[in-house]
């Protein structure tokens, strides 16, 4: 006999697992590299394929490691051309260091609607260029569907 | 690859923008500094493309699936109406399939990297340069 209720096990148990998510947790926070070895950013344009009449473009900022070129950030946004300026549709970013997640933005205020959505979880430097290669998909492949969506936001 | 389409072209791209040594490759730059991409096909029109580079604000970097693969090619269009002497003048319903093999063409053997051209319609000439550019990545 441990001499223990069933309580005191529950309780035990669930301090237990606290103590093992928590550390865990610290230790797979990915630290992104210094800044003196990330390169100047580059930027680059083009239409989204597609569309015929250049009012909807795909812009590119990559930021990639000086010694090793392994790509540390990026930032890839659909925008649409209406009524004289160039407005945000959907967004996909590295930026917050943990994750590469899209943004999608309204029509009527230009601000991003709802939460962000988690495309891949970063927790080292090989995901970044793993969620480079997902937000092709959502925000490129999926322009017209994200134009449409911001047509009624 | 002759058969790549316009949406699988801009794919292939995107995923070699990744690449430093690609990225350097990219020479045609506009007022921003940014890097304006344009994707074609062989039979996409010549002039068509002139005024999308113009777009651009006069220079961009050109990709066409051609058969035996992706040629990238540093392009400037000019509004100016100076045509350079011995520059061929294309004809408007050029293809930029036909402008590459004549690119090809031409450019063999002169020794010349940058080759001058202008494309002539009814009522007007438009002048540029292309140069090709050796894709690495």
């Amino acid at each position: 006999m441990s001499g223990k209720s069933a309580q005191d096990k529950r309780k035990a148990a669930k301090r237990a697992a606290d103590m093992t998510i928590l550390p865990a947790g610290d230790e797979s926070k990915w630290q992104p590299p210094p800044p003196e070895v990330r390169n100047e950013s580059f930027v680059s344009t083009f239409d989204a394929p597609g569309c015929r009449d250049g009012k909807n473009r795909i812009k590119v900022r990559i930021v990639s490691h000086t010694e090793t070129g392994a790509l540390i950030e990026f930032n890839i946004v659909h925008q649409t051309f209406h009524r004289g300026k160039w407005r945000d549709v959907a967004s996909a970013d590295s930026c917050h260091d943990d994750e590469v997640h899209v943004h999608r933005y309204a029509r009527s205020s230009d601000a991003r609607v709802g939460n962000p959505e988690t495309l891949v979880p970063v927790r080292k430097l090989a995901d970044i260029q793993t969620g480079y290669d997902v937000a092709y998909d959502t925000v490129v492949d999926k322009w017209v569907e994200n134009r449409g969506r911001w047509d009624h936001g | 690859m002759g058969d790549m389409d316009r949406t699988t072209l801009c794919r292939f791209v995107y995923r070699r923008l990744a690449d430093p040594l690609f990225r350097e490759r990219l020479t045609a730059a506009a007022d921003d500094g940014s890097r304006p991409l344009i994707f074609c096909l062989p039979d996409d029109s010549l002039r068509l493309l002139v005024e999308r580079v113009k777009g651009y604000g006069g220079a961009a970097n050109v990709f066409v699936a051609t058969a035996p693969g992706v040629l990238g090619i540093d392009f400037r269009a000019s509004d100016e109406k100076a045509v350079p002497t011995r520059a061929p003048r294309l004809n408007e319903a050029c293809t930029v399939g036909l402008f590459v093999e004549r690119l090809r063409i031409d450019a063999s053997g002169t020794g010349r990297s940058v080759y001058k051209f202008a494309v002539a319609s009814d009522d007007s000439v438009d002048s540029g340069t292309a140069k090709v550019v050796a894709l690495a990545g």
